[in-house]
């Protein structure tokens, strides 16, 4: 430890200097008081300066009172040096600021002492600035890593706050939960958590979600909230107990799922409707090869029986309730997109028009019906007949939800669907759409019932009212035609059905009236039948042979194919089903052309299988009976095709 | 030990002064103790006042021949301090009633003190050559 000595006298001097060495202390020795001043503020200088009070330049204790005054790096522990008994001496030293005095003459043991006591402050003092030192560094990190983390919280995209686990009371919120719920960062730090609760929501669980034990608060918990607009939204919420200034918090993350709450119910509904239609379309596949022979075997038996036969009235009601049940099928055919249609450039007004006189029968008095027709409308391609079926069932659908009257009105617009509207409604691809809006004034309808709407036989009528399949036929065919049916409906607001069709540039086509009514056209020629349902098949010899032809049969594929290699005379016609085990229609039907060029093809089915009907049969242009027939549509066909070129 | 031994029986006869009886000139033990025990100390301690006694006494007698009270109160006050290490009763006290003289201003019998302050050390020489002539 450096030592400074001042003194001007020499004998006085040497002997403090001679002391200090001896004891193991640094010296140095200043002669005069403005030496001992320029000693002081050398850097490195002494730690201990013992000062002789009464000095030429620099009193000893106005060195003192420099030295305090004077901020520097460390501390100097000043003994002053007095005459023995100068008390008032003493005391105006320790004010100026030594920290020990001595009397001369000392004593050396006691000047020991004293050295060793200030050696003992300066060290303690030393330890205590590094102390505090370090102390002042931990609260720079501390105060940095706060910097960080409240950085995470405030930076977060995600709505973010704290609040008292006991008064619930918001102690903090992020950018993002201002933002996101509405409430200003004041009026939420006013509010307390249940506040921004939906209210819907059972206290019982409100409560549970507040006492969610540590272990679990990981796990994100489903609630909803308000946003200070009224808006409720679901949130996920994860929560995490802290301490926060020895009070128990809680640190809540919130997460708003509403946007994939809503794809993902859009995703399972579209998923349903598809598995619901894949097993109506199976069923009204196996019905239809029995409707077929109902109604084929009760017409056959009709037309032979006379006019006053007592059986006639009864096999004319089981052939009235088989046209039903064919009636049935078809739409569930509809739904399930499966049916045969005849797509053509349509103009959406010109169908609307065309059914308006209908239609107002269809409603009664006491609905006015209004229609808007947007002018300039863009063209689609679709069946003329499942557009007018689409509007007749979306009518009588409206019809039905205002019992006491109201208006209804038929609106078609051109509309453009962004990616965002696509984005929303799943699986709705952007682009160019023609839109036919019904909506009504009626009692509406709630998100239950509005989520199940377009499923086949779910009704709100009473039993035996409705059939539930005229919502499920729209959405079939409109699906099958490229589009897309949504419904807009609050309970008591009414409701609003838009149809979306794909909008096509071409021109509008002009229809091909059917004959019907004219007298059954006969021949004789020769047709050969393959099909796998043995009542199908025989009701189709009858009712060929009945009218003239010459009839072979087959079972299936390779018969057929064995058939026509064996057999020696004409066969003018194959009448085939198109899906059959093992060889299918358009199969045997490629097999079959380099053996008998001529022969003509007319397939049949009910069931619209993409791979083999659609593409095989229609799409190449085929000849095509849909099932199930009647003897007259077969007849009519039979010729039609045989008459071609 | 036998130099301190050889100061203790050191010739105490003329220690004594003649004006005030009782009171040794230097008192070596009590010296020896200021000096930590250390004999070479005081000796050196020794040499040194006698080097600077014409500078000190020169400095004394400047300040009373220009009777200017802060530089006798100062150059006594000096003079005082040397001789408080030697344990010499009679020239401290000399010393130190010249520094009062010079602080309190009242130099009436100022002349007559520098001369005690004189005798006293004079008389000092010979007790402070004996601490000397131990120095190696």
């Amino acid at each position: 430890m450096k030592v400074l000595v001042a003194e001007d006298d020499r004998t006085s001097r040497y002997l403090l200097e001679s002391f200090l060495m001896k004891w193991g202390f640094e010296v140095v020795v200043a002669n005069d008081g403005s030496e001992a001043w320029r000693e002081l503020r050398l850097t490195d200088a002494p730690r201990i300066a013992i000062l002789d009070w009464m000095m030429p330049g620099m009193e000893g204790v106005e060195i003192c009172r420099k030295i305090r005054e004077h901020a520097a790096e460390s501390y100097t522990y000043v003994i002053l040096i007095t005459a023995k008994g100068q008390k008032e001496d003493v005391l105006q030293g320790l004010e100026a600021g030594a920290d020990d005095y001595l009397t001369k003459p000392f004593d050396p043991s006691q000047l020991r002492a004293r050295l060793r006591a200030g050696t003992r402050i300066l060290e303690a003092n030393e330890t205590l600035r590094a102390e505090i030192a370090e102390r002042k560094r931990a609260e720079q990190a501390l105060m940095q890593s706060e910097e960080h983390y409240r950085l995470l919280f405030e930076a977060s995209p995600h709505p973010m706050w704290l609040y008292d686990s006991e008064t619930r009371a918001f102690l903090a919120v992020n950018d993002a939960a201002v933002e996101h719920y509405g409430h200003s960062r004041q009026e939420f730090l006013a509010m307390r958590v249940d506040e921004i609760r939906a209210p819907d929501r059972p206290s019982g669980i409100l409560d549970a979600i507040g006492r969610i034990p540590a272990a679990e608060s990981l796990q994100p918990q489903k609630c909803r909230h308000r946003k200070k607009d009224g808006t409720i939204i679901d949130v996920e919420i994860r929560s995490h107990p802290i301490l926060l200034a020895g009070k128990s918090a809680e640190l809540v993350l919130a997460d708003d799922v509403t946007d994939r709450k809503m794809l993902e119910e859009q995703f399972r509904q579209a998923q349903k409707m598809e598995a619901v239609g894949r097993l109506a379309g199976g069923v009204a596949h196996d019905f239809n090869n029995l409707l077929t022979v109902i109604n084929g075997y009760s017409q056959i038996t009709l037309d032979h029986l006379g006019s006053t036969d007592p059986l006639r009235e009864k096999i004319a009601e089981i052939k009235k309730a088989g046209d039903r049940a064919a009636g049935l099928i078809r739409q569930l055919l509809a739904f399930s997109r499966q049916q045969v249609l005849a797509p053509r450039v349509l103009d959406l007004n010109a169908v609307v028009v065309g059914l308006e006189k209908m239609l107002r029968r269809l409603i009664g008095e006491d609905i006015e019906l209004v229609t808007q027709a947007a002018p300039a409308l863009g063209r689609v391609k679709a069946d003329a007949g499942q557009i007018e079926q689409v509007i007749m069932n979306l009518v009588v659908n409206a019809r039905d939800a205002m019992s006491k009257g109201g208006k209804l009105v038929l609106k078609t617009a051109n509309s453009e669907l962004d990616e965002d509207f696509a984005r929303q409604h799943p699986p709705t691809l952007p682009g160019r759409y023609v839109m036919l809006a019904v909506s009504d004034t009626g009692c509406g309808m709630n998100a239950e019932t509005r989520a199940r709407i377009f499923e086949p036989f779910f009704t709100t009528k009473e039993p035996g009212k409705g059939t539930g399949l005229g919502l499920s036929t729209v959405y079939g065919i409109v699906k099958q035609s490229g589009g897309y049916v949504w419904v807009d409906s609050e309970l008591g607001q009414g409701a609003t059905f838009k149809v979306y069709l794909p909008r096509v540039e071409e021109s509008v086509e002009l229809t091909q009236q059917a004959k019907t009514g004219a007298p059954l056209p006969k021949g004789s020629e020769t047709v050969l039948i393959v099909e796998d349902d043995a009542s199908v098949r025989l009701l189709a010899r009858q009712v060929l042979e009945s009218n003239g032809y010459t009839v072979f049969e087959a079972s299936q594929g390779e018969e057929a194919l064995l058939f026509c290699k064996q057999h020696n005379g004409p066969i003018n016609l194959l009448l085939t089903d198109a899906v059959m085990p093992q060889l299918s229609g358009p199969e045997l039907a490629k097999q079959l052309v380099p053996l008998r060029p001529q022969m003509k093809m007319l397939f049949m089915s009910a069931y619209m299988d993409k791979a083999t009907v659609q593409h095989d049969v229609l799409d190449a242009g085929m000849a095509f009976l849909q099932k199930p027939f009647t003897p007259d549509t077969l007849v009519r066909k039979v010729r039609e095709v045989l008459d071609g070129s | 030990m036998a130099t301190i031994e050889g100061l203790h029986k050191a010739p105490a006869g003329g220690a004594h002064t003649g004006d005030q009886p009782g009171v040794k000139v230097l008192d070596r033990v009590a010296a020896l103790e200021r000096a930590d025990g250390d004999a070479q100390l005081l000796g050196r301690l020794a040499r040194i006042f006698m080097d600077d006694w014409p500078r000190l006494r020169s400095d004394l007698a400047n300040a009373v021949a220009s009777e200017d009270p802060q530089a006798l109160a100062r150059a006594a006050h000096t003079v005082k301090s040397a001789l408080g290490n030697f344990a010499a009763a009679g020239a401290f006290e000399a010393a130190k009633r010249l520094e009062l003289m010079g602080r309190s201003g009242d130099l009436v019998d100022v002349k007559e003190a520098a001369q005690h302050l004189e005798n006293e050390v004079e008389r000092l020489n010979s007790e402070l050559a004996g601490l000397a002539a131990v120095v190696q």
